[in-house]
């Protein structure tokens, strides 16, 4: 007697069926993630003039960041990240449609063999594929740029571990930055500071990307025609009506003036702060995947609401 | 054994309820004609049997575990051909490749040989046919599946006349003494010699459920003129040859069922037609 809930086969079954029948949409969505940062690394430095013998010759290494176009790269591979993580909106996009819905869900695997192969598509693989096919595209940049532009030696492969850290790695902070300028125990400090700023860089781009991951996967559950666009709408409005009540509620309670701190509730470190924050949005990541869940298993072929 | 129990299900709160309380119980293998008005909620009932609808009261269950949960249990002993479906874009081939190891008694075999009762073969591309044939293709396949249950809405809609013919035999090489085939139609004329069961169904209750040997025993359908017989008919309406009729059956000979002449009866005095079975 099989598992009702996860069988190895069943799944494997329904994973290969749900690639084939997606695989236009995941043609494109690769083909994305390998055209925008090919355009972007071949053509910048290109408008740029970034390894032309005298722009190459004025390039100084800081923090490890042997390419003129790593900071470049990087901002792109954040913005593309932010990007593939609303891709979740297309998350339960078979349920827009009746015929899909009726498709779907006399299909015999289960509930959650269903949900865990979208899952591992848009949360798992897709991640993944943006990560290689951008070092891919970065790959191209250096063949060719390395090709056509002989004695430039500021033309490297971007770091993995660079991108991955979304730069926030003390590995590339610039050590030299305030060299001579202040005291050893200013300069102390100040590094405290910027690993701590690093660290809250790293844990917004890195648990902020899941959570939208998890958003807009929800936002599909419940919209599934147009998800996106609904998805962004409420989050937006959500947002500033929640602020806004969260500021006339404050002001008007406790005046202009109130402030509050971690240090208030006895946390002074910051590194605690960060770590308090990471595994807050950690447990609402974890929360929306579970009801994002339960709105999938109460689907029907109708739509009540 | 299919139980529907107490099901009570709307489309919308605000509505009033397609199906009110209503009970209904499968138990033996056999080719079941659901039959009713259009908005008696024929289709609403073949999908909470899916469990493709979530009842608001009651729950219908397949050998005691709730349909509505769609576990892979009974989802795999579950095929429904709708009235309306899409088939993803692919060839026929990998279309079975792909969704035949969900049925473990998937027959290969028996899927070419229904094809070829529809005059269709193998190398076609499922997303480019035209209604009639995507029918035939979806039909072929759930055959092929030999699940415990085939629910068939409205299966010969779109079919051509050849095709109606190969429908008629294609249901009759399927039929087995553990396999229930729930068809749902209007088109009662395509599907009367192939029923075993009747059961009619109209404000959101079952106004008629006998199997086909029952019918015949108890009831007659004849065509006449002669005014006694019409004097003496449990039911009459007019026809093209005189007066449609259904009479007691007190000679024990077996007359063809007219379908349509039962199901007035049914819609107009359902208590007088189950009465005559309870005598």
């Amino acid at each position: 007697m099989k598992n009702q809930i996860f069988d190895a086969g069943r799944f494997s079954a329904y994973f290969k069926k749900y690639i084939f029948e997606k695989r236009s949409t995941i043609i494109i969505c690769l083909g994305v993630f390998l055209l925008l940062p090919l355009l972007f690394c071949l053509g910048l430095p290109y408008m740029k003039g970034l390894y032309s013998p005298e722009q190459a010759q004025n390039f100084i290494v800081r923090g490890n960041v042997t390419d003129p176009m790593w900071h470049s790269e990087l901002t792109l591979f954040g913005c593309m990240w932010i990007i593939a993580c609303c891709f979740c909106c297309d998350f339960y996009s078979e349920l827009s449609k009746k015929r899909e819905r009726i498709s779907i869900f006399t299909c015999p695997a289960s509930n959650f063999e269903k949900y865990a192969t979208s899952f591992i598509v848009f949360v798992i693989l897709f991640p993944i594929a943006l990560f290689l096919l951008f070092l891919f595209a970065d790959a191209i940049r250096v063949w060719v740029y390395g090709a056509s532009s002989e004695g430039v030696s500021c033309i490297h492969y971007i770091s993995p571990r660079y991108l991955l850290s979304f730069g926030c790695d003390m590995k590339y902070f610039d050590m030299d930055l305030y060299a001579g300028s202040v005291s050893p125990t200013d300069k102390a400090a100040m590094l405290n500071f910027y690993k701590t700023a690093a660290a809250v860089k790293f844990s917004m781009c890195l648990f902020g990307g899941f959570l939208l991951q998890a958003l807009f996967a929800l936002g599909s559950s419940v919209w599934p025609k147009k998800s996106g666009l609904k998805t962004a709408c409420f989050l937006m409005t959500f947002g500033m009506v929640t602020a806004i009540l969260f500021y006339w509620g404050i002001s008007t309670f406790y005046g202009h003036d109130f402030h509050i701190e971690p240090r208030d509730f006895g946390i002074s470190n910051e590194m605690t702060q960060v770590i308090i924050w990471d595994i807050v949005t950690v447990c609402i990541i974890i929360f929306t995947w579970a009801v994002s869940y339960f709105r999938f298993k109460e689907w029907e072929i109708i739509k009540r609401w | 054994m299919l139980k529907v129990d107490n099901c009570t299900f709307s489309y919308s709160r605000r509505k009033k309820p397609v199906l009110k309380d209503f009970s209904l119980e499968i138990s033996e293998g056999g080719i079941y004609g659901l039959l009713g008005s259009n908005g008696a909620g024929k289709s609403t009932l073949l999908y909470l049997i899916s469990g493709l609808l979530t009842p608001a009261a009651g729950e219908v269950t397949l050998n005691g575990i709730n349909t509505r949960l769609r576990r892979p249990e009974t989802v795999s002993e579950i095929f429904i051909v709708p009235e309306e479906f899409d088939f993803p874009s692919m060839s026929l081939k990998k279309f079975i490749e792909l969704n035949s190891p969900f049925y473990p008694k998937f027959s290969y075999e028996e899927m070419m040989d229904h094809l070829a009762l529809f005059d269709l073969t193998p190398d076609l591309n499922v997303n480019k046919l035209s209604m009639g044939q995507k029918k035939k293709v979806a039909l072929s396949f759930a055959m092929a599946t030999n699940t415990k249950i085939l629910i068939l809405d409205e299966p010969t809609n779109g079919l051509d006349i050849p095709g109606k013919t190969a429908f008629r035999r294609f249901i009759a090489r399927g039929v087995s003494d553990d396999r229930i085939f729930i068809i749902s139609t209007h088109q009662v004329r395509d599907v009367a010699q192939l029923l075993d069961h009747i059961i009619m169904v109209d404000n959101s209750k079952v106004l008629f459920n006998k199997s086909v040997m029952e019918i015949q025993h108890h009831l007659k359908f004849v065509e006449t003129l002669d005014r006694r017989l019409i004097d003496s008919a449990l039911y009459a309406s007019n026809s093209l040859g005189g007066s449609a009729l259904i009479l007691p059956n007190l000679d024990g000979n077996d007359t063809e069922i007219n379908l349509e002449l039962l199901f007035e009866f049914a819609h107009d005095d359902a208590e007088t037609l189950n009465s005559v079975f309870n005598k």
